[in-house]
């Protein structure tokens, strides 16, 4: 299958060259290797998403409702302050995406409420630049998502 | 560090975001012209516009009589001794008030024999643009077959709808509508 | 937990590499694309039952050239807008993507921040100018495969950019969807715009001349210039020709303008009053509503105005023909039975039958297949509405609901679109909508503007 590029990208030649200068005489242990990592990597992004992808410290409430159906999460991790992503899902997706993402999650469901799942300690601000993205996406309701006080 | 809630216990607390609040829904446009409360389609006798045609005895160009033979054909159509017969709404049958406008027309007619006329039909605006030029064509024919049964030769005669392509009262209400549903009359060679 | 981070950030970069590694071993990189197209027989798919979500950046202006620079904005800008208009991608906002960076040539388009954005494809081109000469690449890219799908090259002139936009929408839909688009289709209709009188004694009387534009409404360009009332354009199958009703000479005749030579035919002569030509679509014949035989009926005629036949026989009015796609049938208007209504003749004259009973419905128009409809003004209030007829199922739909009053429909010339006037926004203006009334566009602004058709 012809590739997109007309020239070769930096990380291909890169690449290329590795293997180029790999002698013909050792073993390749680099599908072996593939396999392995591939089945770690499965399994270590398995595990937190049992508990819905991204892990973060909900804020407790005394007054919450169980959640009734299967709806969008938005995840806003602490991390957002760093590198300005949160995460549809579990998909990590730039901030200034966020809006035009929703709004193709949503093309095709009745249902338009999103559920916002932040870290306690996510400050007011960061909160409410991802509401901005969501109401662009043309979102009227967003539920916080929090834990029973005293659950655990 | 404290252990990531389960699903079964997540908790949700439902805000309203102000968002847009519910501007959701703009209610259609309404209709820019609304029709006046007579009724839509079939209107026998719709009222009558408000011109001087009713008049019985419309002669009142007469006086100029001797200006009529020798003004222009262009000042002659502007203020032109014969006068426009109106019709009801989608209708082409000639009213009463229409025969008096026809048979002044018919004694004009007659006392200048060489003019030659176009009648020409016109709609008002609330049919469509295509059927407009067929029911502004079956106006002018109407007016022409009752001025024929005047006694005047078909051969003066000619006709041409403008469908509501000509309106003579812009304006979207019943005094403009009676106004353009008409055949006017343009003196063509005298 | 602190043990699984730990060992995700020790694998992260582990994975990186074998992820390179992996992609060093798939075939090389094909040579550059050949000149003319590369095509591969693959179409951009994107989720299940979804319409792919396509992306189209500025195109490249690799040369300072200010008018290169200005001609790849207007390329992306028309093409996006075209690929909109079939609805057949989920096209997504361009100023979504203004934070991604132009890509530094064709080739290396960085296909992580637009998966991030979630485009399936990714549209990219590049306008290069030497002297008046153009020469414009499109790609069509592949953003999970990070392959490219199609490419065209076009050379040309630059006096109108829009157009290479338009060709290469179209050929994205046909290599892409199998679709007809009709990027390239224009638009006639009448229009009072520049508000010149019609010579005469009657005052305020407006000419109306016919205009031509493309599909989008834009390139608005007049056509005749008699200075009376011109109405009613159809084109020729070939769009090389209009036929139209003009009262140049003070009543309604039937005018061929050939608008590429500036020539004009009239058909029939001095031989009475015709109106609402209309071409055959093999456009041998034009069928057209005519007062000769004393009132209005519908008659045929050669493209040169031999082989006259008269269709209807009746003292109502017969007026609004228009063909069927095969040419075997003439839909009209007749008010036969007091009230306008559409019907339906063969055209040898035989089959009459009645289709709609509305209050009032006129301008039939046929839609081409595969769909086999036909869409027509039906008077629904004060004002009319566009409705639809399937003559398969014998069904009427509604696609317009009452705002301003909705007249003069015409298909596009792959049945999906209608254009239609409207006076929803203040004065008769002409409007686009899908069969689905959906899509609604407005494509004119100066003046009134009528009875529109679109070309093939």
């Amino acid at each position: 299958m012809p590739k997109v590029m007309a020239q070769p990208s930096a990380g291909q030649s890169r690449s290329r060259g590795r293997r180029v200068s790999t002698s013909l005489s050792e073993i390749n242990i680099i599908p072996l290797v593939d396999v392995m990592l591939v089945l770690l990597i499965i399994f270590m992004v398995a595990a937190p998403m049992m508990q819905r992808g991204v892990e973060v410290n909900l804020p407790t409430s005394s007054r919450t409702q169980p959640v009734q159906e299967t709806r969008l999460y938005v995840t806003i991790p602490l991390s957002y302050r760093d590198d300005g992503r949160v995460y549809i899902e579990e998909e990590a997706v730039a901030i200034e995406f966020l809006g035009e993402r929703v709004r193709q999650v949503m093309l095709n469901s009745e249902q338009k409420d999103v559920f916002v799942r932040g870290d306690g300690a996510v400050q007011l601000q960061e909160l409410i630049d991802v509401f901005d993205r969501l109401k662009e996406a043309g979102i009227e309701r967003v539920g916080i998502v929090a834990q029973q006080r005293g659950a655990r | 560090m404290k252990r990531q809630t389960r699903l079964q216990l997540a908790m949700v607390v439902l805000l309203l975001v102000a968002v847009g609040a519910c501007a959701k829904k703009t209610p259609p446009v309404a209709r820019p012209a609304p029709p006046p409360a007579t009724g839509a389609t079939a209107v026998p006798t719709p009222p009558l516009p408000p011109e001087p045609v009713s008049e019985p005895v419309p002669v009142p160009p007469m006086p100029e009589e001797d200006e009529i033979g020798s003004r222009s054909l262009d000042d002659l159509n502007r203020e032109s001794p014969l006068q426009p017969a109106f019709f009801a709404y989608d209708a082409s049958e000639v009213t009463p008030a229409a025969q008096a406008a026809l048979q002044a027309n018919a004694a004009i007619l007659r006392k200048y024999p060489t003019w030659q006329v176009t009648i020409e039909g016109h709609c008002d605006e609330r049919g469509t643009a295509e059927y407009n030029l067929a029911l502004g064509e079956r106006r002018a024919l109407t007016a022409r077959d009752y001025l024929i049964s005047l006694g005047i030769a078909a051969d003066r005669l000619r006709t041409v709808s403008y469908g509501k392509e000509f309106p003579f009262e812009p304006g979207s209400n019943e005094g403009a509508w009676a106004k353009n549903r008409r055949a006017h009359f343009v003196i063509t060679a005298r | 937990m602190m043990f699984h981070r730990r060992l995700h950030l020790v694998l992260a970069p582990l994975a990186a590499s074998a992820v390179l590694v992996v992609s060093a071993q798939q075939p090389p990189p094909a040579a550059p694309a050949p000149r003319q197209q590369s095509q591969i027989e693959i179409s951009l798919t994107g989720d299940a039952g979804a319409p792919p979500r396509l992306a189209v950046p500025d195109f490249l202006a690799p040369s300072d050239d200010p008018e290169a620079q200005e001609m790849a904005r207007t390329i992306a800008q028309v093409l996006w807008d075209d690929l909109q208009f079939e609805r057949e991608f989920y096209m997504i906002p361009r100023d979504t993507y203004r934070t991604i960076p132009a890509a530094p040539s064709l080739g290396e388009a960085p296909f992580d921040r637009w998966r991030e954005l979630g485009a399936d494809g990714l549209v990219v081109g590049s306008v290069s100018k030497t002297g008046n000469t153009v020469r414009v690449e499109m790609r069509l890219l592949n953003v999970r495969g990070r392959q490219q799908i199609y490419a065209r090259e076009y050379s040309g002139s630059a006096a109108n950019p829009r157009l290479y936009a338009h060709t290469m929408a179209d050929e994205l839909h046909q290599s892409q969807r199998a679709l007809r688009g009709v990027a390239r289709t224009r638009l006639a209709f009448s229009s009072d715009r520049n508000r010149e009188r019609v010579a005469g004694p009657i005052d305020n009387r407006e000419v109306k001349e016919i205009y031509v534009a493309d599909y989008d409404g834009a390139n608005q360009r007049r056509i005749t210039v008699n200075r009376s009332l011109n109405i009613m354009p159809s084109w020729s199958p070939d769009g090389r020709s209009l036929v139209y009703t003009s009262y140049r000479r003070g009543y309604p005749e039937l005018l061929i303008s050939n608008i590429f030579q500036g020539t004009l035919e009239t058909p029939l002569g001095d031989r009475g009053q015709s109106m609402l030509g209309v071409f055959s679509p093999d456009g041998t014949r034009i069928a057209f509503a005519s007062n000769r035989d004393g009132n209005s009926e519908i008659y045929v005629m050669n493209r040169d105005g031999s082989g006259l036949r008269r269709l209807t026989t009746h003292p109502g009015a017969d007026i609004t023909p228009t063909w069927s796609p095969t040419g075997t049938q003439i839909a009209f208007t007749s008010d036969r039975t007091g009230s306008p209504q559409v019907w339906i003749i063969g055209a040898d004259g035989l089959n009459l039958r009645r289709l709609t009973y509305e209050s009032y419905a006129d301008r039939a128009t046929w839609s081409p297949a595969p769909y086999n409809e036909i869409a027509f003004a039906a008077r629904t209030g004060p004002g009319f509405d566009i409705k639809i007829y399937n003559l398969a199922e014998g069904q009427t739909r509604q696609i317009t609901f009452g705002e301003g009053t909705n007249e003069s429909p015409a298909w596009s010339p792959n049945g999906r679109h209608l254009a239609f006037t409207s006076t929803r926004a203040g004065r008769t203006q002409i409007f686009s909508i899908d069969r689905d009334g959906r899509n609604l566009r407005q494509l004119t602004r100066e003046g009134n503007n009528f009875t529109p058709h679109w070309s093939q």
